[in-house]
């Protein structure tokens, strides 16, 4: 009998380490988070250009997962106009981002012919190269350190049916975020 | 606490894990549609956890017995509870990846009209462990089960169980039968709310679990027994919260309280396990082939 109890001892202690120890509950986690960043002007030159900074310690899921995160992957950018004046149109819409210095250029897109109406509530997707996805998530790497990014929008030639135009436009990117349960 | 999501509260509640608050679950910026295929393998999990660990002997004194248990059970989230195929009925967005139901890890996400919209994460979860107690009484080759937690307030929380579940030997009409032989009924109701008198947060759910099964043991040496039955079970969820649209991509339900109703992929399940009566004391372990595999061991005072 009392070898029987080894047994059954035995056989309970091996059910227990397999499922405390050998089936990890918990598997890693993958968020998807949207950074954006707003263009906003009104003027009446030739020449849009602005220039927006953004940070990831900006967003939430980036400030409260912080301390366990693994990596950070660059997934996919959309531009959109939120609002603009009747006709604005311009010249090479150019969206550029660069590191927190301001000078190492991440990416750089260009559309030959801007018209302002033409992205309200019809994203224009950017496609980067593989060699400016690289640039994105080498700077992503170590992500426990916040990065902090400066996007600028240029437009040449620009008119519209006013004096006076308006554009109210952003720039998103998704990232993956890759957290260590 | 807006932008996180209610069920946050609930895993907290449930599961107790610093995990769940750092990644919290944003079920709030789904529609109601979507919510439903997210939480879907919550309301299947509430179904297989209830259902488990009803039994370990077929046997039913027929004079006086009373057994108090506590049951812990250990369920397998399989694969293909972890993804759902988002459809946001939305026009020009089709082929939306895969992503995470509340217990997945991988989020997906599409572009629409006024930008991307990115579908929470789950819980990350291979298998999820669970306990509960229970207290049975029987007479006359039948057994009434009992699992009962007042519905109590925890700040801002209200959580309630009742469970019962009645199981007669029917083997104690058959003569000469060799093995014991029972049939049981189950249902179990568990109930969730959470009012921090934000309407923006406010979370209820009432999960209700059915389940009938026939189950036969055998004991050897009057101390071994082995055990194994047939389960048929169905599970439900109503789940009411704030539907936030983040996006404004839902302007006719947008920021206003849904009530779904979710049910669960519960069907069938099959026990067999085998226990050790030590005195008062019952020891036992079982497989469930169902939906989630499931393992459950018990002790028991049993007399």
């Amino acid at each position: 009998m009392r070898k029987f109890y080894k047994i059954i001892f035995t056989v309970a202690v091996i059910f227990i380490s397999f499922a405390l120890n050998a089936c990890d509950p918990f598997d890693d986690v993958y968020l998807t988070l949207a950074l954006e960043t707003e263009f906003n002007t009104t003027g009446a030159g030739t020449n849009i250009s602005l220039t927006n900074n953004l940070c990831l310690s900006d967003f939430s899921d980036y400030e409260d997962n912080r301390d366990k995160l693994e990596e950070i992957k660059y997934i996919t950018s959309a531009y959109l106009t939120l609002n603009a004046t009747q006709g604005l149109r311009g010249d090479n819409l150019t969206l550029k981002l660069y590191q927190a210095d301001g000078s190492t250029l991440l990416f750089e897109y260009v559309l030959p012919v801007f018209i302002a109406n033409n992205y309200v509530n019809n994203p224009l997707k950017i496609n980067l190269t593989q060699q400016e996805i690289n640039n994105l998530n080498t700077y992503l790497l170590n992500p426990k350190v916040d990065k902090c990014f400066v996007a600028t929008l240029d437009v040449s030639n620009v008119s519209s049916s006013g004096i006076i135009y308006n554009l109210e436009s952003k720039l998103e990117f998704v990232t993956e975020l890759k957290i260590k349960p | 606490m807006k932008n996180k999501l209610s069920l946050t509260l609930l895993t907290l509640f449930l599961f107790s894990s610093g995990l769940f608050a750092q990644v919290g679950i944003k079920v709030n910026s789904l529609p109601p549609f979507e919510a439903t295929e997210y939480l879907r393998p919550l309301s299947t999990w509430f179904g297989t956890y209830f259902n488990s660990g009803t039994y370990y002997d077929a046997s039913v004194p027929e004079l006086f017995g009373f057994k108090f248990s506590i049951v812990g059970s250990w369920a397998i989230i399989p694969e293909n509870q972890k993804t759902f195929k988002p459809n946001p009925q939305l026009p020009g967005v089709e082929n939306v990846e895969p992503s995470a139901t509340v217990f997945g890890n991988r989020a997906s996400y599409y572009l629409a009209d006024n930008g991307f919209f990115t579908y929470p994460t789950g819980l990350s979860l291979n298998a999820v462990p669970f306990g509960i107690y229970q207290f049975a009484g029987s007479f006359y080759n039948t057994e009434l089960m009992l699992r009962f937690f007042p519905k109590s307030k925890f700040e801002d929380s209200k959580v309630g169980l009742f469970g019962f579940g009645i199981k007669h030997d029917i083997s104690s009409h058959i003569p000469l039968i060799p093995v014991d032989l029972s049939v049981q009924i189950l249902f179990n109701r568990f109930d969730f709310e959470f009012d921090d008198g934000d309407f923006e947060n406010y979370t209820k759910l009432k999960s209700n679990n059915f389940a009938f099964n026939v189950h036969a043991s055998k004991t050897f040496a009057g101390m071994f027994i082995v055990y194994s039955g047939l389960q048929y079970e169905s599970s439900s969820m109503d789940f009411e919260y704030y539907f936030e649209d983040p996006n404004n991509n839902y302007s006719n339900i947008g920021k206003k309280i849904h009530n779904i109703s979710v049910d669960g992929d519960n069907n069938f399940r099959y026990t067999l396990g085998g226990a050790l009566k030590l005195g008062f004391f019952v020891i036992n372990a079982d497989v469930n082939l169902t939906k989630f595999t499931t393992f459950t061991t018990g002790l028991s005072l049993d007399f």
